[in-house]
């Protein structure tokens, strides 16, 4: 059935958006309290994206970009990569590939992928390879074998991305999972994550 | 908030940044860009927020600006690069390089740090409300805003109820791993049910009704409003006739 982009924002999903944009910010703080070397700081789009569909998951990952934006500018310039990640994980969700092993281990690489490149395309051309985190370091070591900027944000990206995209999708996957049923049938994309079978 | 810049219109105050932002990108050098920082310390000051200006900043940008220095300098090998120990070198295109674009950045950041210090949320939904954009984009920007803190909070008490059970956040890395998800799990399932709660009481307060609404909070643009309106306007042609000839 073909359906508008406006069809997916319902009162309920652009009500989970600020859900997910604060879920996010909780995540990341979450983490600096309980000293992890990796920032779960995409939770909320992750978790909005599944439940509410690719576009809901789009404009969660841009708001939760420009909120922070406010008081550090440089995640302005980042928002293209929590839109791609809200992007793809929602037609993932959408094309029930989240329900089985293989769907989500493959689903877990595209989007690393896809968000290594998006955030290695912003970071080399607005700022100079860098991205203000502890990373920074790999990329250096890379480039110090000779290897050239491109190739190197790139390789920085995937690797520090293999980790950051397996612990968000865990952490948002397992949560999804407890989201009672009678909440996920008045969602447009929650039919793969209901429990009970039989009355479809 | 309360100085006479901050109780300029929004728009006004947007303007005003939208045009340096594109004086910075479209002069060519970096003196400007780098002037462009002690004129908003001083916009600051004025307003009252330099303390919290110079606060973001230092925390923010200058760390992302000296790691750019760092890599562009001495790191990426140019063709005139000069040894200087090891695998550190010293590079004058990556120096003119790292200049002319931590200069934009600098510019940039600083202007738009400087904004949202300077202008309320309330202000910023209320002038977008009234320029046409929808209500539920604006309802969106000013709940988010207003959900964060609320949501810290509840997760705050939420960590301080399960340590009262005897759940460790102190440990080796799986230990503390595993606290995460008892952590936030009951905050989204709490937070969800209040979602639903929350349309309800959205709509029966009409939210989804296509009938003009009006506002409790009013705001209106003043003299120095429009006169800063034409200034920018007449700033904006000078400076394209200027780039042009």
């Amino acid at each position: 059935m073909k359906r508008g982009i406006k069809y997916d924002f319902s009162l309920l999903a652009l009500l989970l958006i600020p859900v997910g944009v604060s879920l996010s910010v909780v995540g990341y703080q979450l983490s600096t309290i309980l000293k992890l070397p990796i920032f779960v700081d995409q939770i909320g789009t992750m978790l909005v994206s599944m439940i509410a569909g690719p576009w809901v998951g789009l404009v969660t990952g841009l708001l939760g970009n420009v909120v922070n934006g406010m008081l550090n500018p440089v995640s302005f310039g980042f928002a293209f990569v929590s839109m791609v990640l809200g992007l793809f994980c929602g037609f993932m969700s959408k094309w029930k590939w989240f329900t089985n092993i293989i769907g989500i281990v493959v689903g877990c690489a595209i989007i690393n992928v896809a968000t290594a490149m998006a955030s290695g395309v912003v970071s080399t051309f607005l700022f100079g390879g860098v991205t203000g985190a502890g990373t920074d370091l790999v990329t250096a070591a890379f480039l110090a074998t000779g290897q050239a900027l491109w190739t190197a944000v790139i390789s920085t990206n995937l690797i520090s991305g293999t980790f950051n995209t397996i612990i968000n999708f865990a952490v948002s996957y397992i949560i999804v999972r407890r989201i009672p049923d009678r909440f996920l049938v008045k969602l447009n994309y929650g039919m793969p994550y209901i429990k009970k079978k039989g009355v479809k | 908030m309360n100085s006479s810049i901050g109780k300029l219109y929004p728009s006004t105050k947007f303007a005003v940044m939208l045009l340096l932002v594109i004086f910075s990108i479209f002069t060519p050098g970096y003196v400007m860009q780098y002037l462009m920082f002690p004129l908003v310390v001083l916009i600051s000051l004025c307003a009252g927020t330099g303390k919290q200006f110079l606060g973001t900043f230092f925390k923010s940008i200058f760390i992302i600006i000296l790691f750019i220095f760092a890599i562009q300098v001495f790191i990426i090998s140019n063709e005139d690069a000069q040894p200087i120990w090891g695998f550190l070198h010293f590079s004058q295109t990556g120096l003119n390089d790292s200049l002319s674009m931590t200069s934009k950045i600098v510019a940039i950041s600083s202007l738009v740090i400087c904004f949202f210090q300077v202008t309320n949320i309330k202000d910023i939904t209320y002038a977008l409300e009234r320029s046409g954009v929808p209500k539920k984009v604006t309802f969106l920007i000013s709940s988010t805003i207003q959900l964060i803190p609320q949501m810290s909070a509840l997760s705050k008490t939420i960590t301080d109820a399960q340590k009262s059970r005897g759940i460790e956040t102190e440990g080796n890395m799986l230990i503390r791993a595993k606290a995460f998800v008892p952590m936030l799990g009951p905050l989204v399932l709490s937070s969800i049910q209040q979602t639903e709660e929350r349309v309800l009481a959205l709509e029966s307060r009409a939210f989804s009704s296509r009938t003009k609404k009006t506002s409790i909070y009013e705001m209106k643009k003043k003299t120095a409003d429009y006169i800063l309106d034409i200034l920018c306007i007449a700033g904006f042609i000078a400076y394209i006739l200027w780039r042009v000839m």
